[in-house]
């Protein structure tokens, strides 16, 4: 799929799209903080529905929500005023990640009572306890499922998931990894689309896509000899750090990367297209990015199948990288100084969404480190609702333009 | 708005509290304190909600850059130390509390104060807002002070089993924080003495507090917003309990006497948020003129519970889950609706801070359900605690006046 000439035309499409992924689904939960239980929705007969900001949305949440309240909260909102989510069993809202989606739950079950909200309180440490606490957390959100929604958990739908799940990860990752390793081997506009479709609705047959592109890489990499750097920077990246033997090959076209948090990728990747496009620099490509819905749900390690399920599921959850939603700026800022000196960087976009607390609060210090090592940045300013997109591609034309010319 | 008709031009609306020069003494002496410890490498900046018992047995010097941001608010320099770090590329949408602060360790000579002592360890915990562990670890990174987050999740409804184990293992953590970066052994005794001192100065708190039912009552909203300081920033030493003999004397004398806070109590009100603290006098005097008091607020009534007997750090760990803050929407509209019922309030003033989520997103539907619950009309103004540039008087003003409209 190429990149729809308008962002109308993307919107629609993906309308579309979500509509016949889970046309044939039963039973849908919702989520929107990235680290939601895939597997253990599924284990109780679930389809987990990551819910999307909509960018066309109607805002409808003035009667209930400050102006300063996240603009994916407000979002997320105004599309449930509007009926405008799809046919939900019930919804998960996290808990203890920030105030906007903490109050949020609460507002929501106060403005509709008919829907069944369900909470999953998150600790801000990883730690031994904080995995144990979890894993309590994780217990009484499958008990509530099995009472207030009727579907028991059952094991062995619960392997097949954590299967289902980790297979969508590696390949994922490998895709993301093969990126960093030659940008231009694949559109990250496409990688983005995968991810997008993937969360929207896990499936074996969405799965067989992402990892027959997966695969079509890695014989690719493997003809260029760079398979054993792939896979290095892989698990390398799956540890939370980059191996020192990973050399990047330097290219003439800037290398890029973007930062930021739950926005959406697929929408940073159309903007970023129609930029270069505008300032005739067709080749250039994002390298890498870390944000939440790509690069923070797929490099969460998998579950393993040997242990207690809760457990494995929080220590999964709580291995999630470069998280600003749990304690550890000084961790992700040295993360951060290696990514810019081994994938060598050379610009960087940072994403914000406003009022997003997490993420706005890391963003002078990424600019200082950015500033340190030579790598410039641009601050792009990215709500869902944001109406003048062509300023916003002007920005990064700018940016684009800007680093060619160094 | 006019003076009432009612008092003379001579006669002030409100009356000040004579143990307001014990306050700002014991306040200047807890300043001067934070300085020598800082000295002394043993101060530590610490966020309000903090189980703070557990530094002070450990001798460690706590000080509140809430409480500085309050103080950065009151000298109206809000939105130049808020400007600092804005410099830096903090968002002007993030908490004003926070930016303040961090402006403030970036331009100390431009501070009031010259801004906090420098810090040996940042303690931060999550049962307030999930802001304030976001800023400490941006104050760390221009400090080197280490944090340790005391993590204590939200709750809804009771307390489960696992979150008071988990918020146990947090203090027991802390102490181990403490033990090594304060080079100091652990002293189960002494915490117990500080909970003990603690204990006593919140009862004497609550106990002006609960004061305030009486009519008149015995202190309007800036009198408690003022007096809170030690109750913030000395819980667990003498010094506060000596702070609230004297002001409680106060307090029951005024009600003895008959004497209220304001001269010509007409209407009461309930106050919920932070308050502006750039304009926390003209706000509640000019009312104050108009015969409106605020026997109540949600605010100060946050630091109200006493640490049970019993093993010291489950106790500490169930006081410090259970603030209502850390409870949701729900358990904030009940002691709402109860502090209306008790203190026999007429209606309420929301005030919406921007910089405040936990505190202030949800006040929509909390208005709409006090009044389905209480009956008393409400009404949300809106604005910040420190950035005066979030204020809109003329707006404010207008909102009050139209509560005060409908309750007349």
């Amino acid at each position: 799929m190429s990149t729809p000439l308008t962002y109308d035309a993307l919107i629609t499409a993906r309308q579309q799209e979500v509509q016949e992924l889970i046309a044939a689904e039963h039973g849908l939960i919702g989520y929107i903080y990235p680290h939601a239980p895939l597997e253990l929705f599924l284990a109780h007969d679930f389809t987990p529905i990551l819910l999307w900001a909509e960018p066309k949305i109607p805002s409808a949440y003035e009667a209930s929500l400050q102006t300063f309240c996240c603009a994916y909260s407000r979002n997320l909102f105004s599309q449930r005023s509007k009926e405008r989510l799809p046919p939900l069993n019930a919804i998960l809202f996290p808990g203890g990640t920030c105030d906007s989606l903490q109050n949020l739950g609460d507002v929501w079950r106060a403005r509709f009572p008919d829907d069944t909200v369900l909470r999953l309180t998150y600790p801000v440490a990883n730690d031994d306890m904080a995995v144990a606490y979890l894993a309590e957390e994780l217990r009484d959100l499958s008990n509530h499922l099995e009472v207030i929604l009727g579907k028991r958990f059952v094991m062995e739908r619960y392997q097949k998931a954590v299967a289902l799940i980790a297979e969508f990860k590696a390949a994922a990752q490998f895709i993301a990894v093969a990126r960093i390793i030659r940008p231009s081997i694949y559109p990250y506009f496409e990688y983005a689309r995968l991810i997008r479709k993937f969360l929207t609705a896990p499936s074996l047959n969405m799965l067989t896509e992402i990892e027959s592109v997966a695969t079509h890489l890695q014989n690719e990499l493997r003809k260029e000899q760079r398979l054993p750097t792939t896979e290095a920077l892989r698990h390398g990246l799956l540890a939370g750090h980059i191996p020192d033997q990973i050399e990047i090959q330097s290219t003439e076209e800037p290398r890029i990367m973007i930062i930021g948090g739950m926005v959406d990728p697929e929408g940073v990747a159309f903007h970023f297209n129609n930029a270069k496009a505008n300032a005739d620099l067709e080749d250039l490509e994002i390298a890498f990015d870390l944000l939440s819905f790509t690069y923070r749900t797929t490099f969460t390690k998998a579950p393993n199948l040997h242990c207690n399920p809760f457990t494995e599921m929080a220590q999964s959850i709580l291995s999630a990288p470069a998280e600003p939603t749990q304690e550890g700026l000084h961790s992700r800022l040295t993360f951060l100084r290696r990514v810019f000196e081994k994938l060598k960087i050379d610009g960087l976009i940072i994403c914000e969404q406003s009022f997003c607390d997490p993420d706005q609060f890391e963003v002078p210090d990424t600019l200082k480190l950015a500033e340190q090592k030579k790598v410039l940045s641009v601050r792009v300013p990215l709500d869902p609702e944001f109406s003048d997109r062509a300023r916003l591609e002007g920005r990064i034309q700018s940016f684009l333009e800007t680093l060619t010319a160094r | 708005m006019a003076p009432d008709a009612t008092t003379t031009p001579k006669e002030k609306a409100y009356r000040k509290l004579n143990t307001s020069k014990l306050l700002r003494d014991t306040m200047t002496l807890h300043i001067l304190s934070t300085k020598q410890a800082s000295q002394q490498g043993r101060l530590a900046w610490v966020t309000s909600g903090f189980p703070v018992e557990i530094p002070v047995a450990f001798d460690v010097t706590a000080a509140y850059p809430e409480q500085y941001g309050a103080i950065v608010g009151s000298e109206k320099c809000g939105p130049l130390l808020c400007g600092f770090a804005e410099e830096l590329g903090f968002s002007q949408e993030l908490c004003s509390y926070a930016r303040s602060s961090i402006g403030s360790v970036k331009n100390p000579q431009q501070s009031p104060l010259t801004g906090l002592p420098t810090p040996q360890a940042l303690l931060a915990c999550n049962n307030i807002c999930g802001t304030v562990l976001s800023w400490y670890e941006a104050v760390s990174e221009m400090t080197g002070a280490p944090v340790y987050l005391v993590d204590i999740p939200p709750l809804e409804g009771d307390q489960p089993s696992h979150h008071l184990s988990y918020a146990k293992s947090k203090l027991e953590g802390l102490i181990k924080f403490l033990s090594q970066t304060f080079n100091q052994d652990y002293d189960e005794e002494k915490l117990i003495q500080v909970a003990e001192l603690s204990n006593e100065a919140i009862s004497l708190w609550t106990r002006a507090l609960e004061a305030c039912r009486h009519k008149p009552t015995p202190l309007n909203c800036a009198d408690r917003f003022l007096s809170m300081a030690p109750i913030v920033a000395l819980r667990g030493t003498q010094q506060a309990i000596s702070f609230y003999q004297a002001f409680l004397a106060e307090v029951q004398d005024r009600v003895k006497n008959n004497v209220g806070a304001i001269v010509d109590e007409k209407v009461r009100l309930l106050w919920d948020n932070i308050p502006p603290w750039f304009t926390i006098y003209n706000f509640f005097n000019t009312l104050a003129k108009k015969g409106v008091s605020f026997p109540a607020d949600s605010y100060t009534h946050a630091w109200s519970a006493n640490i049970p007997r019993g093993e010291i750090l489950e106790s500490i760990a169930k006081v410090y889950s259970n603030v209502y803050l850390n409870k949701g929407l729900t358990a904030k509209i009940d002691k709402m609706c109860s502090l209306i019922k008790d203190y026999d309030l007429e209606g309420f003033v929301l005030f919406s801070v921007r910089s405040c989520k936990r505190y202030s997103l949800g006040q929509m539907v909390t208005k709409e359900e006090i009044t389905r619950r209480t009956g008393v009309p409400g009404v949300i103004i809106e604005g910040d605690m420190v950035d005066s540039q979030q204020y809109n008087e003329a707006q404010v003003e207008t909102r009050v006046e139209a509560l005060l409209e409908m309750i007349v």
